[in-house]
């Protein structure tokens, strides 16, 4: 071994050694280097062109991906057309088909055209979620009117399988907020439809909590509980992903596309939310979605509370759940709540609160109960308990609203509500109960939309004034047809030049718009509509095949009132009908109608059922009010008529004034509405005389009126 | 073999003996010494230098690849910290060396022939490895092994019952691991 101490001569040739290793590493380092520098430029290179293919593919693909958007969307288009006609014309048939086999026939067709469209509707939906395509409203909602709508779609389906249905809301849940009242419905609808279709027996309940809150938004968390079959764990995180049901023999027992979770999931996450679910087998399920609205500038313009402060009311249902959320919704308003869990139970209450001193104001009973029913329970109650200190009932029933109503009406109780229970149902009739009337004057009159069966549509809708505008015969025949049964007065327009026309000669209470059709389309007639003089305000109701929401906005900001998507689901047509011509007053200075035209002829002479609205549904004052009117008006016509050829112009208005106001409380609607004209046309600027024939006709209707509330009259004498 | 090896012996021997001893072992065994850390050098340089180290010192060439293992590993954490600080013990770490390490080293120095290893874990601080290479360095690897048992502070007990040297297809390591301060 070399030393380092040795001669230095020794020691340099080692240095110099060292040094040309060195050297050598340096330049072979050097080398190296020199290739993998080149290596790198080339793979940088080669990667260069890999991004450029890939960002070609990607246009590409996004491409694809639009063409796919538009392609489904104007194949829903096609599709939903002739859906139109098959579910229309099936309905249509199937309400006046005679033989049983073929209306069941014909009820699986419709049932499954709704099905088809429920299909393409999830499809669509699910597209345009992926391509990020939805926009949602931010208008203003009440998450009653939410809870509501889901009720009033679900309500028929729970009645039928003997399910009890509860909704509540927390009382820290701000009632006014902004937010998309169709997405949101949409989402919890589909937990509820979902809910009911796994429940063979039970309940489902439906919640709304406050997950959170800051300066303008909340936090709400929906969710929907079920007694049904549950979920394994182990499926339930599948649930929510697309094109994923749990196994395909619950497919075909229980339908769906298996898109509706994922959609639903989707419009939870755009709403700023989330989805999720707790289940166990043979117990039932939570399923549950958070989502953020935004907090209303606007107040709520009308309190129940005072109406209801310092009642007393007693809940009786024999299911504790039930008696829960009744006691739950009521929690918000000044009222004291007792609960008893049978009628027995219940009439010993009353009668103790009445010894006590402290009577009840109310008494909310469930109708079937086992031992004394609701009704024997009013029954007994009116027995023991003198009649100034008897509470007001009102009876609730998850069966049949109309043999509730008739076997109620018999027991003397005049307030039924339908379950499932909501706040606002719950509320509007305890105010009609203590007070006798309903809601005060300047509140939007109820939402007929919350009755489920068609028929309940009817007395909102009869006599309506309808004009139907749509190039296809076909279509203006389906929906003469559906809103004819609804009581409704329909006139046709196959183009938008005429229904411009026509509206303008006035006589509408509402139009339903076309939209795609020759000449001019339904956006432009709607907007020569809303310029026309006294028109600003008739409602127009687009009808379109067309599903594309940036669409329904163009119509919306061409002042088009609301969309309604084709195929028209009756009870959603006649829902949205009902709701853009409330009320059967006409105010003259919204009055859509041009003066000049009389358009009374189809208004019903008495309507009973719009009388008792206005009269808290008591039929002995209705009775008592229509004495009155005869007897005020016998012998009021001649000198109203006599003021008029005197061109006492003045007072004659007056007279019609008086006459249109005490008609209308009495539901003769003919009468008011002509009475209305006259007063508009004597108030005008340049005001003569009514001609002969109106006169004539003014006669004819008073006459008219006068005979049906005699016999009304009469018939309740008997 | 690549060239990071042959550096790291070189910075061993200099570091423990000077670089007297390293030229020394150069020029006995007729090495290049022109080691760069991306080149490839033949295998026999390797074995030839630690053939002279043997003959110099005396000492079977395993144990001389034995103690070079375990004092490169120190320097490789150095060089090479990420594949050290996730972990706080020797096995996870050797755990990692066919899904991580090796395959990171491939990347780095590419014809790298590292070692795919077998693992079995026989007990809670027991390690049973089996190595299979033309090159047969099982020696190399107990070193290595070691070496990583000093850098997480522990201690390793290595027997060897089957080895290729003695005529086995494969070298099998059972190692045993223990706090170094008990």
């Amino acid at each position: 071994m070399t030393s380092e101490g040795e001669d230095p001569r020794v020691r340099i040739q080692q240095l110099e050694q060292r040094l040309a290793r060195q050297r050598r590493v340096l330049e072979e380092a050097e080398n190296i280097a020199e290739r993998a520098t080149r290596d790198l430029y080339e793979r940088i290179q080669e990667l260069e062109r890999i991004r450029v293919q890939l960002s070609e593919a990607k246009e590409q693909a996004e491409r694809a991906s639009q063409a796919k958007s538009a392609f489904l969307a104007n194949m829903s288009h096609e599709i939903r057309t002739p859906l139109t006609a098959i579910i229309g014309l099936a309905y249509l048939t199937m309400r006046r088909a005679e033989d049983p086999r073929i209306r069941k026939n014909l009820s699986v067709i419709h049932e499954s055209g709704n099905h088809l469209l429920g299909l393409v509707s999830d499809i669509l939906d699910l597209s345009k979620l992926e391509a990020d395509k939805i926009m949602l409203d931010d208008v203003d909602l009440a998450i009653d009117g939410v809870l509501e709508r889901v009720s009033t779609m679900t309500a028929a389906r729970a009645q039928s399988q003997g399910l009890e249905m509860a909704f509540s809301v927390a009382p820290e849940v701000p009632r006014q907020l902004r937010g998309d009242t169709v997405r949101l419905s949409q989402v919890l609808l589909n937990y509820v439809s979902n809910a009911i279709k796994f429940t063979e027996r039970g309940e489902v309940t439906v919640r709304v909590d406050l997950e959170s809150q800051d300066a303008d938004s909340v936090l709400l968390r929906f969710s929907v509980t079920d007694t049904g079959i549950g979920v394994a764990p182990e499926h339930l995180g599948r649930l929510f992903r697309p094109f994923e049901q749990i196994d395909n023999s619950d497919t075909r027992v229980h339908g769906g596309s298996g898109l509706g979770l994922a959609i639903c999931r989707r419009l939870a996450e755009r709403m700023g939310g989330a989805v999720g679910a707790t289940s166990e087998v043979g117990r039932g399920s939570t399923f549950w979605f958070t989502a953020r609205l935004h907090l209303s500038l606007r107040t709520a313009e009308f309190s129940p509370r005072q109406e209801l402060e310092g009642r007393r009311v007693l809940v009786v249902d024999d299911n504790p759940t039930a008696r829960t959320v009744i006691s739950g919704l009521l929690s918000p308003f000044p009222v004291t709540v007792e609960t008893a869990a049978s009628g027995a139970e219940a009439v010993a209450h009353v009668v103790a609160a009445h010894q006590a001193g402290q009577p009840f104001h109310v008494l909310l009973l469930d109708w079937r109960m086992p031992e004394l029913d609701g009704i024997a329970t009013a029954r007994r109650v009116r027995e023991l308990v003198p009649h100034s200190s008897c509470p007001a009932v009102l009876l609730i029933t998850a069966h049949g609203r109309e043999e509730a109503i008739g076997a109620a009406a018999e027991a003397g109780i005049e307030v039924v509500i339908s379950k499932p229970v909501t706040e606002s149902s719950l509320v509007d009739s305890l105010v009609r109960a203590v007070s006798g009337r309903e809601h005060p004057a300047g509140q939007p009159a109820r939402d007929p939309a919350r009755s489920a069966g068609v028929d309940d549509f009817t007395d909102a809708l009869r006599g309506r004034r309808v004009l139907v505008v749509d190039d296809v015969p076909m279509n203006l025949e389906i929906l003469r047809g559906l809103l004819e049964v609804a009581g409704c007065s329909v006139e046709t327009a196959d183009s938008g030049m005429e229904a411009v026309e026509r509206v303008r000669r006035g006589g509408f209470d509402v139009v339903l718009m076309d939209i795609q059709m020759p000449v001019m389309d339904g956006v432009s007639a709607t907007q020569e509509i809303k310029r026309t003089p006294g028109c600003e305000r008739l409602p127009v109701i687009a009808i379109t095949a067309n599903v594309l929401e940036q669409d329904h906005q163009r119509y919306r900001a061409s002042g088009i009132d609301d969309v309604l998507c084709k195929p028209v689901e009756p009870s959603m047509l006649y829902a949205t009908v009902a709701r853009h011509t409330p009320g059967v007053r006409r105010d003259p200075g919204t009055d859509p109608v041009a003066p000049a035209e009389p358009a009374v002829t189809l208004a019903p002479l008495f309507d009973v059922e719009n009388a008792l609205g206005f009269l808290g549904g008591n039929r002995e004052l209705l009775v008592r009010t229509a004495r009155m009117f005869i007897a005020s008006n016998e012998h009021d016509v001649e000198p109203t008529l006599a003021l008029l050829t005197a061109a006492d112009l003045k007072t004659a208005a007056r007279r019609f004034h008086r006459l249109k106001g005490s008609s209308a409380m009495l539901g003769c609607r003919r009468l008011t509405e002509l009475s209305a004209l006259l007063e508009r046309e004597l108030k005008a600027p340049e005001a003569k005389a009514p001609s002969a024939e109106r006169l004539r006709e003014f006669s004819a209707v008073m006459g008219q009126t006068m005979a049906v509330l005699r016999k009304h009259v009469e018939a309740a004498g008997t | 073999m690549k060239g990071i090896i042959f550096i790291l012996l070189e910075k061993v021997v200099i570091e423990a003996h000077g670089e007297g001893v390293w030229d020394a072992l150069l020029e006995k065994s007729g090495a290049s010494g022109t080691y760069t850390s991306l080149g490839s050098y033949r295998d026999e340089e390797l074995l030839g230098l630690v053939a002279a180290a043997s003959e110099a010192t005396g000492r079977p060439q395993g144990e001389i690849l034995t103690w070079f293992g375990r004092k490169a590993m120190p320097l490789l954490r150095e060089r090479y910290p990420d594949f050290f600080t996730r972990h706080q013990q020797t096995i996870p770490f050797i755990l990692t060396l066919n899904e991580i390490i090796h395959p990171e080293v491939r990347k780095l120095y590419p014809g790298a022939e590292a070692p795919d290893f077998g693992f079995r874990r026989s007990g809670p601080n027991e390690l049973e490895l089996e190595y299979r290479s033309k090159k047969k360095m099982c020696a190399l690897a107990e070193g290595l092994i070691h070496g990583a048992a000093d850098v997480f502070g522990e201690k390793a007990v290595i027997e060897q019952p089957r080895c290729m040297h003695r005529g086995d297809e494969s070298c099998l390591m059972v190692c045993r691991f223990e706090s170094a301060a008990s």
